[in-house]
């Protein structure tokens, strides 16, 4: 028998594994509809599917299926200490997506999660009744689009949409949407807020060409930077992770410098710098996942349980970007 | 490798014959069937039997990432207008007994139809049947197998052989509906495996020596070991090479720990700038 021939794995979204309760929501019915080929498997539990043990993570990632589920309880979790609060005293976040539909190397979900499959949680209004109830607490800080991208999924989900019209209505109420995406197009319709910010995760080119696989290049990202900017939303830039590269140095001034001549710094809301840094036990599962990767396989610190680079190299990265970036944009915007 | 389980040996023969395996005359607990490339293990009919032949025959091979589990035999159908012969692979498998469920990871690309399928320990009434297909073993294969691969190597192809009346159907039907239908699952089957390799081990063995002999040379700490080595396997995905900078410290010989240190720090140094 001959068997050097390449298997070939089903193309992304082939099966979608629905939970019976989130039969009957409408985004369910939508997404159903969209994706008349797939095959449709009625589930019980999301974990049912998404908590198999053993999953290939590296091999899913290039044949995603989609999970539509009804999430029940934890809809709104506190901000994890290593997670930037801007100031925020009530920071919060949600993750009414799990898994996103590119593949970075570098991606903590895959330390975090078992599979890299998509689960799209479709009572997106058990949200919002949680949010409502935390404001009649406290302003909130949400970031919605954390364990995945949002922006990314806004033709399937319309999502942005949602919790932008939310927003709109509760002004104590400041939402957060990071993106590597280039589809700022999907929601150029809508009206810009106060109270929401997007935040676009940036990288040098050939970071994006060798760890952000399917990711848009960063000239259009820009590009979607830009007409964001201009119907008058709030953005973010976040040169986060910065990462241990050949010719770090000039990898990171070319893209600051790429980035401001396409956008003026004075008008960006702010900027946040992070350097790689994950959890110990999870960088052991993401190497396990990917024994090949130059960025995962750095010899790390561990440092309370996270590791990144050592100290005195993680300093130069930081002050690096710090001082490129503060050429164009004002100090107090910065935040490390 | 591509290892397959059939319950029956009527369900075996035409692949037998096709892809010309041979018996496999070591084993002599169970028929199993062999060639480069497969090995096929005839299990007996029903949960335990075929549990306990995959079991056994699994435990004996080292599966590799690239390797597959197929189940292939024929099951019963409630839908009337599906035709006898019929090829579908299974996306979702019940445990009549337990309840429990089971979902392969459906990864690999396929030309036939899917469908769910549930084990039964006994003979069964159609009211009492909630998945589409209808068979004996597949929920214990799924567990007996994902002791050894991932869900996405374990692949159930079932061939619809009756309308859950299994007592009237006879061998020259199953041998007909198999005979029918052997080309293109082996077609099918030529295509699948390669490809699946994600892993790779970076350093060889002998660098792995190597390593251990300079860990000793410079007296470390186990810790300190294995921080060596997670330098060394980045330094070699980098620069494909670790030789030239190891060459120096497999001579060296350090009279304390203190001195291995200075060493080891300086190394550091030289491969992380
Ligand atoms: S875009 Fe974010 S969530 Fe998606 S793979 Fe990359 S790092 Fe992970």
């Amino acid at each position: 028998m001959q068997t050097s021939k390449i298997g070939l794995l089903n193309r992304a979204f082939s099966h979608i594994y629905v939970e019976k309760r989130a039969k009957d929501y409408e985004l369910t019915k939508e997404i159903l509809n969209r994706f008349k080929n797939a095959n449709i498997i009625e589930i019980d539990h999301y974990k049912d599917i998404f908590c198999r043990s053993n999953q290939n993570f590296v091999l899913q990632k290039q044949s995603p299926k989609l999970i539509l589920a009804v999430k029940q309880n934890n809809l709104i979790y506190r901000g994890a200490d290593v997670c930037e609060d801007f100031g925020n005293k009530h920071f919060f976040y949600t993750s009414i997506m799990m898994n996103c539909i590119y593949d970075c190397e570098y991606c903590y979900l895959q330390g975090m999660y078992t599979s890299a499959n998509i689960v799209i949680f479709v009572n997106i209004e058990d949200y919002f009744l949680e949010v409502k109830e935390l404001l009649k607490k406290h302003p909130v800080y949400l970031c919605i689009s954390y364990d995945t991208d949002l922006l990314a999924f806004e033709r399937i989900t319309n999502y942005v949409r949602k919790w932008i019209d939310f927003a709109r209505f509760h002004k104590d109420l400041v939402i957060e949407i990071r993106t590597k995406s280039a589809n700022f197009d999907s929601i150029k319709d809508i009206t810009s807020i106060e109270n929401v910010i997007f935040a676009w995760t940036l990288s040098p080119d050939e970071v994006i060409k060798k760890y952000e696989h399917n990711t848009p290049s960063l000239q259009n990202r820009l590009n979607s930077i830009r007409s964001a900017i201009d119907k008058g939303w709030k953005v973010r830039l976040c040169f986060d992770p910065i990462l241990y590269i050949e010719n770090w140095k000039e990898q990171y001034e070319v893209l600051i410098d790429k980035v401001f001549k396409n956008i003026s710094g004075n008008k960006i809301y702010d900027v946040s710098l992070g350097l790689f840094r994950v959890s110990k036990d999870y960088l052991k599962r993401m190497r396990k996942q990917r024994p090949n990767s130059v960025v995962l396989n750095f010899p790390f610190e561990n440092e309370g349980g996270v590791s990144s680079y050592n100290q005195s190299l993680s300093e130069d990265m930081i002050m690096y970007v710090y001082k490129k970036v503060s050429k164009y944009v004002d100090k107090e915007k910065i935040y490390i | 490798m591509l290892y397959i389980s059939t319950a029956l040996y009527i369900e075996a023969q035409e692949f037998i014959k096709k892809l010309n395996l041979k018996r496999d005359n070591s084993i002599t607990k169970f028929e199993v069937f062999k060639n480069e490339d497969v090995l096929l293990i005839i299990t007996g009919v029903g949960k335990v039997k075929s549990a306990v032949a995959v079991s056994y025959l699994l435990s004996k091979y080292d599966i590799k990432e690239n390797d597959l589990f197929i189940n292939i035999g024929v099951c019963g159908c409630r839908d009337r207008n599906v035709q006898f012969g019929e090829i579908f692979i299974c996306n979702k498998i019940l445990d009549n007994d337990t309840k429990y469920t089971y979902y392969p990871d459906m990864l690999l690309a396929h030309p036939f139809k899917e469908a769910s399928i549930e084990t039964f320990s006994r003979k069964v009434a159609e009211e009492e049947v909630e998945a589409e297909l209808v068979d004996m073993e597949s929920s214990a294969l799924y567990q007996a197998a994902s002791l050894f691969f991932q869900p996405h190597q374990i692949i159930f192809l079932k061939i619809v052989s009756d309308y859950l009346n299994p007592d009237i159907i006879d061998n020259k039907h199953i041998i007909n509906i198999i005979e029918r239908n052997a080309d293109s699952i082996i077609s099918w089957l030529n295509t699948l495996g390669r490809g699946l390799t994600t892993n790779k081990e970076i350093l060889t063995k002998y660098e792995e020596d190597l390593i251990n002999m300079v860990a000793e040379n410079l007296k470390m700490s186990t810790t300190m070991k294995f921080e060596l080595k997670q330098l060394l396997i980045y330094y070699k995905l980098v620069n494909n090479d670790i030789m030239e900078v190891l060459k120096k410290y497999l001579e060296l010989e350090c009279k304390s720990k203190n001195e291995g240190k200075m060493h080891f720090a300086d190394l550091k140094n030289r491969l992380v700038k």
